[in-house]
């Protein structure tokens, strides 16, 4: 397996648009993280608020590594020569989820780390509030939701295996669909605490350890084995089709 | 002993779409095979089933006595090309050929061997967007020789071959073959299997019409086809040969025998030192066989 996943990163490293990604991620990261901190007025220790909003769009930016991983090959043709020299395709797959997850577990580490240390050096500078006293739980948590989110792309991917139609039904569930959906729940006031609660957006915000308010609906370590089944759900999808399915192309 | 390839009653459907129907056959070491038939009339799918690509409806494929998909290492025992090497078109053609290389663990070493035998060199570091699709058979080709397996399955690997690539490619599958390895290769170029295949399949609307070694199914189609003979000692020649049973006719200066191949008449001029200007073989070609086996009328199908 350690070959297989050798491999994957091979693929993923021999292509520009992976870099592309990456350098989109660090643009995303940097360049609001100093801008905010460098001109904006704190009362409270901003690192909350900045990993609330750019958190989210790093953990989008690792699903949609993951999705690239599973799909990449299916768009190119590559899955058969890939298959003529791995032809267990679970094998396969499961080496792409490796190297899918390992890549977002390491975009989420550098990029809350990023934001913790430009936070806390502006803080020092700027004289603005800073709390170290939990920094550690939000680092693993950005960590682990980013890693998932990579994971349930590459279940994604494998499911639906049309890059295009996967990127952008992803962007549309994540942008839209979810937070239209928390909107009209939020009416009603038996069901205004499912979607904040249990939804991709909210469980990752929970894992990581972020809120948009003072409640907390989820501790981290429930929100982590419920971000863990929805992307378990879709990997063992994603497998289930792939073996089932002709490789035709 | 196990064939190098075995296919037995092989069937698939797509929907109501029979794309293979009831297909066997097989393929042996150190031959080679002409897998023939018109544009959908199931080779791909055939080679892909046999792949492990598509699922049969029913019926095996097997590589040495295994289904491919449970080969202990797949590499170093079937080598192919499906659909002229797919690539990504951002990924140079070395680095193409060093992702399935890894996964094989297969070192780098190699992979620049075969970049050198497939004359890509020149072109290892350029993006295989950029290349043409001779250029991208030939990085097919290496992708499939990366394990030097024993097994060779190639669909259509003349495609975008220029005439020095294709005649590169027919010497190749020979020494392929020569080495003891089975080559199955699908094609429609016809004049190009009939120079290089030992045995061919010929299929139509995904069943079996005629397999068997190549010279016993022109014989037995009847289009053995003959030579011309041209020269100043051709009456000897013709008088030999009738003599063994030929049937010749012709004048003092040119014959015609008609079930005789050219290597026998060439045995016999040589063998008896006749000289002469033109020997041509004779109609016959595996192409009329082709067309007759399948229905086919040479019109775009």
């Amino acid at each position: 397996m350690l070959r297989l996943t050798n491999a994957e990163f091979l693929k993923l490293r021999t292509t520009r648009t992976f870099y592309a990604f990456l350098a989109a991620c660090a643009a995303l990261v940097l360049v609001p993280t100093i801008l905010i901190c460098a001109f904006a007025t704190f009362d409270d220790d901003p690192i909350e608020p900045l990993l609330y909003f750019i958190g989210s769009l790093i953990q989008t930016f690792s699903l949609l590594i993951g999705i690239l991983a599973a799909t990449t090959e299916f768009r190119h043709g590559t899955i058969t020569p890939s298959l003529l020299v791995v032809p267990n395709r679970i094998r396969l797959m499961t080496s792409k989820l490796i190297a899918g997850t390992l890549t977002g577990l390491a975009i989420g580490l550098v990029s809350t780390v990023l934001i913790v240390v430009i936070v806390a050096a502006f803080g020092s500078a700027r004289d603005f509030p800073t709390d170290e006293i939990g920094r550690g739980s939000l680092i693993i948590g950005g960590t682990l939701t980013c890693g998932l989110f990579a994971a349930l792309g590459v279940g994604l991917g494998a499911l639906v295996r049309n890059q295009v139609g996967a990127i952008v039904g992803a962007l549309v569930y994540v942008f839209v669909l979810e937070p239209l959906a928390t909107g009209l729940l939020s009416l009603s006031d038996s069901l205004d605490d499912i979607l904040p609660k249990y939804s991709l957006g909210a469980v990752s915000n929970w894992l990581t350890g972020v809120s948009p308010d003072d409640d907390v609906l989820l501790e981290q370590l429930p929100a982590g084995l419920l971000l863990t089944l929805y992307a378990a759900l879709f990997v063992a999808a994603g497998m289930f089709m792939l073996r089932k399915r002709d490789i035709t192309a | 002993m196990a064939h190098a390839i075995e296919v037995t009653g092989l069937t698939k459907h797509f929907g109501p779409v029979k794309a293979v129907d009831d297909l066997s056959f097989t393929v042996d070491e150190g031959r080679v095979t002409g897998f023939l038939g018109p544009n959908g009339a199931g080779k791909t799918t055939t080679l892909r089933m046999l792949l492990g690509l598509v699922n049969p409806t029913s019926g095996s494929a097997t590589v040495h006595g295994q289904p491919f998909v449970t080969l202990s290492d797949p590499v170093h025992t079937v080598g192919a090309v499906l659909d002229g090497g797919m690539l990504h078109p951002g990924r140079t053609g070395r680095n193409h050929l060093r992702t399935l290389a890894r996964a094989s663990g297969i070192g780098d070493r190699r992979v620049d061997e075969l970049m050198e035998l497939v004359a890509l060199r020149e072109a290892a570091n350029r993006r295989a967007g950029g290349y043409s699709l001779g250029m991208r058979q030939r990085l097919g080709l290496a992708a499939a020789l990366l394990g030097d397996p024993k097994v060779l399955v190639l669909d259509e690997p003349a495609n975008g071959l220029d005439p020095q690539g294709i005649r590169w490619l027919r010497d190749f599958l020979r020494r392929l073959a020569g080495e003891g390895r089975a080559v199955l290769v699908s094609s429609h170029v016809l004049a190009e299997v009939s120079q290089t295949a030992d045995d061919v399949v010929v299929i139509a609307k995904g069943r079996s019409v005629t397999q068997g070694p190549l010279q016993e199914i022109m014989a037995r189609s009847g289009r053995q086809g003959g030579v011309r003979v041209a020269g100043p000692d051709v009456r000897k020649l013709g008088d030999l040969l009738y003599a063994d049973g030929a049937r010749v006719s012709g004048d003092a200066h040119e014959i015609t025998v008609a079930d005789r191949t050219g290597e026998q008449v060439g045995r016999v001029i040589a063998q008896h030192q006749i000289v002469i200007s033109e020997l041509v073989p004779l109609g016959g070609s595996l192409e009329d066989v082709y067309f007759e086996l399948t229905g086919a009328t040479g019109g775009p199908s």
